[in-house]
């Protein structure tokens, strides 16, 4: 074989093996296993007056509690258990206030808040 | 898993039918099987025409109003290699009298060769193992346009934007297309780094031809391909998406390659031959080829081109009648006037880059307007191209003149290209260049790659004084130290890669809670990479609006709206509220840690969505 050819085939042999590893870590940032350490809390529908929030677990805890405030007032809690890279939706029922109402939840030592006006 | 592979393949598959079959088949039409070209040249000149010949198949598509589909691109490209087939299986081929020993190698050179490739592979690869993540701006920026032209299926017209240039976007977007290759996945990195490598490879046998030293080419392989492979416009420039510097490195080389090819024949006092116009029809197509794919190389480039005219003229004006007529006999040929007369159609009628119709030219010629623009110390380039490869650089200008041969096209061609770019970044006033210097410096290093490795060959050539060669050796001790601690500095620590993911889950939450009648506003300053929001979102460039870098809202030569700061950094002030109304935005994203107290106190704006790097607020009234 020549030598340009070899030099060639060896250019295309390193580019490959290159690349494909490239390919092979270029979705680690949505690998739970490389970014156990957040998740994600929102309101459902965040136009309207519903207080239905999801969240999504990208940590390795799995187990959440959440409680929802009118004003300052407690006014439900609840526990719920979502495994890493699910998401869960929970349904509130519709509170009539002319206060603040706020979702609140923590898991482990991450607390989380979103609110209406 | 063999979905994944089965993807794979049909990535690479694409490559080759993209990037690599056009160009070849060109070639094939032009040269037949004739060994003008050597095997090597011919790998690395192939991708450097097809990403020219597919940005031309799909001007003609543009025109004439043909939807690009994967269905499409394919019967276009497949057209264009199998007319070049044709013409190539009828066409008849004076044989070749060229002799290939230039790429002829030793085996301690063949060895150096590949380790040289293995080394620059290998230490590129090691610094995008954690830089391969979509998060640079620019690439967001390049990648939304190229996504654009895959979902609307033709090319972008940029809003009348005079920045983005469409050979910067059509290789992405059809590889895309036919390949369904994911933007958010490592494939644009990979073609950009293919086109690093080959740009490099492209210096090399330009370097060959020119010296006719193989010793210097390879050097040139160690100067541009190993030392300083991470800074810019190398790796950096790789991840950060810089597509246009990344392609013009290698089309600019490219170009002054078949230019040299070109007028070779007047270092032997040879007659203009059928070669001769050949490579100046190819020059010239390359040449169309940058003007279609980044203006600011473009740019350089033209003002290169003036100065090698010039260098050459002056030094040989004792003998400009030959030379006006053999250019006389080159220019007015079939192949250059044909070659001219399509690229001429095509810039003129089948698709003009938006730059020109921008004004985007006039921007850039004048005293120069920013601080940015006024030129670099030499301080500011021995940190952009290396403290090692400038002083080479230097010196291999001043060896290049004492042996300067007037006759020599391809010195002409070195020098010019080195001192060019070292006034338009260094003394821009005096060619009234209005263009950021930095990024005209970041050009510097192709050329004085080749004149550090001249140096090191001229040295060490021949049985030159003792003191001296010692004296070199510290020299390329300290050069390797240098080179290859400026790539070590580069690396980054393992990144925190949550904050990307936040991005991008915020982002589809807000493309699947919104709609096109609400307004989004983000902010770039804290956000990770807030760009590729709108690829999530494809709702137009300026979609969702960003609060931009706080400097630039104080720049005094380019005054700015101030609503996307005042909405984010005062939400409660008159100056915003009357912003609010005026562009009905009612959705922003922000980083908690930086910007959601002034939102906290106000009734009128909702928490939606949170996490630890990106809350959501929504605008109830």
């Amino acid at each position: 074989m020549r030598q340009q050819t070899k030099i060639i085939l060896f250019f295309i042999v390193l580019f490959l093996a290159s690349s494909v590893y490239l390919f092979s870590i270029d979705s680690r940032y949505n690998d739970p296993t490389y970014n156990k350490n957040w998740y994600a809390l929102s309101f459902v529908e965040p136009k309207s007056d519903s207080l239905n929030f999801a969240i999504e677990n990208f940590s390795a805890n799995i187990n959440f509690h959440w409680e929802l405030l009118a004003g300052k007032e407690k006014v439900e809690t609840g526990n719920v258990e979502i495994q890493t890279g699910e998401k869960k939706e929970i349904s509130l029922s519709q509170i009539a206030a002319d206060q603040k109402m706020t979702v609140r939840v923590s898991s482990g030592d991450a607390t989380q808040e979103i609110y209406k006006n | 898993m063999l979905q994944t592979i089965g993807n794979q393949i049909l990535f690479y598959l694409t490559l080759v039918f993209v990037l690599f079959i056009p160009g070849y088949s060109l070639l094939l039409t032009i040269f037949g099987r004739s060994k003008t070209l050597s095997v090597l040249e011919k790998f690395i000149i192939s991708f450097g025409l097809s990403i020219i010949s597919v940005d031309f198949i799909f001007f003609a598509f543009s025109k004439a109003d043909i939807a690009i589909t994967r269905l499409s691109s394919i019967i276009g490209i497949a057209a264009f290699i199998l007319i070049c087939l044709a013409i190539f299986k009828f066409r008849k081929f004076s044989d070749s009298v060229e002799d290939n020993k230039l790429f002829s190698f030793s085996k301690n050179q063949f060895i150096l060769i590949l380790l040289l490739i293995f080394l620059s592979i290998f230490i590129k690869t090691a610094y995008l193992t954690d830089t391969v993540f979509p998060t640079a701006t620019d690439m967001g920026h390049h990648m939304y346009w190229a996504k654009w032209m895959v979902e609307n299926h033709q090319l972008p017209t940029y809003d009348g934007m005079p920045d983005f240039i469409i050979g910067e976007h059509i290789i992405f977007a059809t590889v895309a297309t036919l390949s369904g290759a994911n933007f958010f996945s490592a494939f644009p990195i990979v073609i950009l780094f293919l086109v690093n490598l080959l740009s490099i490879l492209m210096v090399f046998i330009l370097t060959l031809r020119i010296f006719k030293e193989k010793n210097v080419a390879i050097l040139s392989l160690l100067f541009l391909g190993v030392l300083y492979a991470v800074s810019s416009p190398q790796a950096k420039f790789v991840s950060g998406g810089v597509v246009g510097n990344i392609l013009g490195n290698l089309l600019l080389p490219m170009s002054l390659y078949f230019y040299y090819r070109a007028f070779s024949f007047f270092e032997a006092d040879e007659k203009v031959s059928s070669e001769s116009k050949t490579f100046l029809a190819l020059a010239f197509f390359s040449t169309f080829g940058l003007l279609y794919t980044h203006h600011l190389t473009a740019f350089i480039f033209l003002f290169i081109f003036a100065l090698i005219v010039a260098i050459f003229l002056i030094l040989n004006f004792k003998n400009l009648k030959n030379i006006f007529a053999s250019l006389f006999k080159i220019v007015f040929s079939p192949q250059v006037l044909a070659t001219l007369a399509i690229c001429f159609i095509f810039f003129f009628w089948v698709f003009t880059p938006n730059y020109i119709k921008g004004g985007a030219v006039d921007t850039a010629v004048g005293a120069p307007s920013k601080e940015t623009r006024a030129g670099l110390t030499i301080a500011n380039l021995r940190s952009s191209i290396g403290e090692a490869r400038i002083a080479l650089g230097f010196l291999g200008l001043l060896v290049l003149a004492i042996g300067f041969k007037r006759k020599n096209f391809g010195y002409t061609i070195i020098a010019a290209w080195a001192i060019m770019i070292f006034i338009m970044s260094t003394q821009p006033n005096l060619l009234l260049v209005n263009l950021p210097s930095s990024r005209i410096g970041n050009y510097l290093s192709y050329p004085f790659a080749i004149l550090s490795a001249y140096t090191f060959y001229f040295v060490f050539k021949n049985k030159t004084n003792q003191f001296l060669k010692v004296s070199f050796i510290v020299i390329a001790t300290f050069v390797l130290v240098d080179g290859i601690s400026d790539s070590a500095y580069s690396f980054k620590n393992k990144e925190d890669l949550s904050p990307l993911a936040q991005t991008f889950n915020a982002s589809n939450y807000l493309a699947t809670h919104t709609t096109t009648d609400d307004e989004i506003l983000k902010d770039h300053n804290y956000i990770t990479a807030d760009s590729w929001m709108k690829i999530i979102l494809m709702r137009g460039y300026k979609y969702p609006q960003s609060r931009g870098y706080f400097k630039r809202y104080d720049d005094q030569t380019k005054p700015r709206e101030m609503c996307t700061l005042n909405m984010i950094s005062t939400p409660d002030s008159p100056e915003a509220k009357t912003c609010f109304a005026d562009t009905n935005t009612n959705f922003i994203a922000i980083n908690p840690n930086f910007d959601s107290a002034q939102f906290l106190k106000l009734k009128n704006f909702d928490q939606v969505y949170s996490s630890t790097g990106i809350n959501i607020y929504y605008k109830n009234n």
